[in-house]
C-alpha cells in the first residue's frame, strides 16, 4: 500500500474568534495502492479539497495518522520528509494560481529541477513538454498567453519533472473542454501506464470518475465510503 | 428592426510575440440575430475569449485587430471611442469569467452594481443603489438589500457569477456577451447558473462555454471554434444530433457519458496557420488529398461547415 489515511479528522475554525467550527474530514478512512487511480467524488463543500491538502502534507490533520510506503508521516526525519515533499504531489483545478503570473513559462518549468537538486538539461525539460503536448513556443510565454488546458498540461509537466509515486488530482479539468478534458485523462493514464504512478483522483462529476478510476470513494459531510 | 443585432465579418485579432504575430482570432464570420442565444465552444486556446472581446475592442494594449463588427448600422470596429463607450454597457454588455479577479473587492457588491446606472442611465447614487438592489433581489441573491452592503469575498462562486450577470444587465443592455459563465462551479451552482440565463428571455445572448451540458440546454445556436477559425454553425438539435465538422463529432464523443474517448494530437501551433490546408487534417480521421488546401465555410439549409467532405 502505498497511502493510506486513518481516522483522519480536519476541522477549520472561523469566524472573528475562531469559534465556529467546519468539521471538513471527519474519522476518514482510505487507501491508495502503487499505481491505482482511486476516486473521491463528492458536492461542492464535502472537503475534498481538504482531503487532498492532508495526503500530500500540506495540511496538518487534528485528528488520525497518515502513512506513505508503510512510514507514519508525521514522525519523518528531515531526510525521508523531503522525499516524501517530492514523492507526494498534487494538482489543482485553476493551473493559473499554480504558475508565477511574472514568469515565463520556462522560469516555472526550470524550478522544480533546481528547488529538489536535479540535473537540468533543455533535452530533458524539452522531453516533459512533448510528452504534454506543448511546444517550444509556449516556453517563451507567460501564464496569461496560455490557456486552460495549455496551463493545466503545463502544471502536469512540471510535476513529472519530480517523478513522484503519488498525484493528487483535484478537480483538474472541471475547467476545460470536453476532448481537452478526455485527453488530459488519457495523458494521466499514459504517465501512469509508464511510471506506475498511483492518483487520488477528486471530481463532482461521477461518470467521470466511474471511467477513470479502478475505486471510487464518496464523500459526504467529512466522511467516506467506498461505493 | 435588422434581424441581425450583432455581427463580425473577417474578424481578425493578432498578438505580438516573440517569433512574431500570432493569430489567436482568424477570419471569423458570425451574425447573432435579435432575441437569439447562442453558444460559442471549442477547444480552450482556439480564441474564444479573445474573440468576445474582439466584438467590443475591450482588447490589451498591442492587440492587431482587422476586419468589421457591425452594430445597428455602425461598424463598432471604426466607432469612435466616445461612441463605443456609450455602446458598452449601455446596449451590449460584457460579463466577464466569475472565477478570478472580474469584482473589486474593496467595492460593495451593491455599489459595483449600482454604477453602470449611474454611469449610463444618469441615476443619482442612493435611486442607483435602490435599483441595484432590486436588481440583486430579482437575480435571486438572497436578502438583497442587506447584502448589497457585503464584499465580493462573502459571496459564494454562484453568487458571484449573479453579480456579474446583474452588472451585465444594470443598463438595461439588449445584448449580452458572456464569458464562461459555468466555469468551475460545481453541478447545483451550474443549474442555477442555466436558470439564470435562461430567465433573460428577451435578451439576446452569445455566450463562450466549454460546458456542453449548459450548451444543450440555454442555446438555440451552436458556433463551434478550432484553431481561430469558426468551423460550424448550427441550431442546437443539430449540432447535437447531426454534427457535421470531424471536430465537432470528436468533441461530443469525448463526453464522458457518450464514451470518453480522446481525440489523438493537439491544435496545431500558431506558427503553423500560415501553411496550406485544413488546420484539423493532423487530427482528422476522415483527410482525403482535398484537404490539403484550406476548406471554405461550406453551407447547407442553414447548417455551416468548414470542410471538404460538405463541398457539393
Ligand atoms: N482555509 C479554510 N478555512 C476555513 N474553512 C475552510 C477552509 N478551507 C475549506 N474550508 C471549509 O471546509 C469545508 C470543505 O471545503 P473543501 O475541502 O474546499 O471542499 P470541496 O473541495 O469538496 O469543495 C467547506 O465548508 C469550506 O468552506
Ligand atoms: N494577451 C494575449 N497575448 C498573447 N496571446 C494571447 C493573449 N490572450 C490570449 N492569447 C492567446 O490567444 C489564443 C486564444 O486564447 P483564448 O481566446 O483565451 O482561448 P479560449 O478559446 O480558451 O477562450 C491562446 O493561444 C492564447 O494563448
Ligand atoms: S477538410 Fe479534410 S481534414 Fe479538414 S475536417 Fe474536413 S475531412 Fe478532415
Ligand atoms: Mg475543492
Ligand atoms: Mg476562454
Amino acid at each position: 500500500m502505498l497511502v493510506e489515511a486513518k481516522t483522519l479528522s480536519k476541522t477549520y475554525k472561523i469566524g472573528w474568534f475562531k469559534k465556529r467550527l467546519v468539521r471538513a474530514i471527519e474519522q476518514a478512512d482510505i487507501s491508495v495502492n502503487k499505481g491505482e487511480t482511486v476516486g473521491v467524488v463528492g458536492e461542492s463543500g464535502s472537503g475534498k479539497s481538504t482531503l487532498g491538502l492532508l495526503l500530500t502534507g500540506l495540511l496538518k490533520p487534528d485528528g488520525g495518522q497518515i502513512f506513505f510506503n508503510g512510514e507514519d508521516i508525521a514522525s519523518l526525519k528531515a531526510g525521508q520528509r523531503a522525499a516524501y515533499r517530492r514523492q507526494a504531489q498534487i494538482i489543482f483545478q485553476h493551473p493559473e494560481t499554480a504558475f508565477n503570473p511574472k514568469w515565463k513559462l520556462i522560469r516555472s518549468l526550470a524550478e522544480p529541477y533546481y528547488l529538489h537538486k536535479i540535473p537540468f538539461s533543455e533535452e530533458s525539460l524539452f522531453r516533459r513538454l512533448a510528452e504534454v503536448g506543448l511546444y517550444v513556443e509556449h516556453l517563451a510565454r507567460y501564464p496569461f498567453q496560455l490557456s486552460g488546458g495549455e496551463l493545466q498540461r503545463a502544471a502536469i509537466a512540471r510535476v513529472m519533472v519530480l517523478e513522484p509515486e503519488f498525484i493528487v488530482l483535484d478537480e483538474p479539468t472541471s475547467m476545460l473542454d470536453a476532448i481537452t478534458q478526455a485527453q488530459i485523462i488519457g495523458l494521466l493514464q499514459e504517465i501512469q501506464k509508464e511510471k506506475g504512478v498511483a492518483y487520488l483522483f477528486i471530481s463532482h462529476d461521477l461518470d467521470l470518475a466511474g471511467v477513470f478510476c479502478q475505486r471510487v470513494y464518496r464523500l459526504k459531510e467529512g466522511k467516506l465510503q467506498l461505493t | 428592426m435588422d434581424p441581425v443585432a450583432l455581427q463580425a465579418k473577417n474578424l481578425t485579432v493578432e498578438f505580438p510575440a516573440p517569433e512574431g504575430f500570432i493569430r489567436a482570432v482568424d477570419g471569423v464570420d458570425l451574425a447573432i440575430k435579435n432575441g437569439e442565444r447562442m453558444a460559442l465552444v471549442g477547444e480552450t486556446g482556439s480564441g474564444k475569449s479573445v474573440l468576445l472581446l474582439a466584438l467590443l475592442r475591450l482588447l490589451p494594449a498591442g492587440a492587431r485587430i482587422s476586419g468589421e463588427v457591425w452594430y445597428k448600422g455602425k461598424d463598432l470596429l471604426r466607432s469612435p471611442n466616445g461612441e463605443l463607450r456609450r455602446v458598452r454597457g449601455r446596449e451590449v454588455a460584457y460579463i466577464p469569467q466569475g472565477t478570478g479577479g472580474a469584482l473589486n473587492p474593496v467595492l460593495t457588491v451593491g455599489g459595483q452594481v449600482a454604477e453602470p446606472i449611474t454611469v449610463h442611465l444618469g441615476f443619482k447614487k442612493k435611486p442607483a443603489l435602490a435599483r441595484a438592489i432590486s436588481l440583486l433581489d430579482r437575480l435571486g441573491i438572497p436578502e438583497a438589500s442587506r447584502r448589497a452592503f457585503e464584499y465580493p469575498h462573502q459571496y459564494s462562486g454562484g453568487m458571484k457569477q449573479r453579480v456579474l450577470v446583474a452588472m451585465g444587465v444594470a443598463a438595461e443592455a439588449q445584448v449580452l456577451l458572456a464569458d464562461e459563465p459555468t466555469k468551475g462551479v460545481d453541478w447545483q451552482r451550474r443549474e442555477e447558473i442555466l436558470n439564470l440565463f435562461r430567465s433573460l428571455k428577451e435578451k439576446t445572448i452569445l455566450t463562450v462555454t466549454h460546458d456542453l451540458w449548459f450548451t444543450e440546454r440555454f442555446a438555440q445556436k451552436v458556433a463551434v471554434m478550432y484553431a481561430a477559425q469558426i468551423v460550424e454553425v448550427a441550431l442546437q438539435e443539430e449540432f447535437f444530433g447531426r454534427p457535421l465538422h470531424p471536430y465537432a463529432r470528436a468533441l461530443l464523443a469525448a463526453l464522458p457519458a457518450r464514451g470518453l474517448i480522446p481525440l489523438p494530437g493537439y491544435a496545431p501551433a500558431h506558427a503553423s496557420y500560415g501553411e496550406p490546408g485544413c488546420r484539423f487534417s493532423k487530427r482528422c480521421p476522415h483527410v482525403f488529398g482535398r484537404c490539403q488546401e484550406e476548406p471554405p465555410l461550406f453551407e447547407q439549409d442553414g447548417h455551416r461547415v468548414r470542410c471538404w467532405l460538405y463541398a457539393c
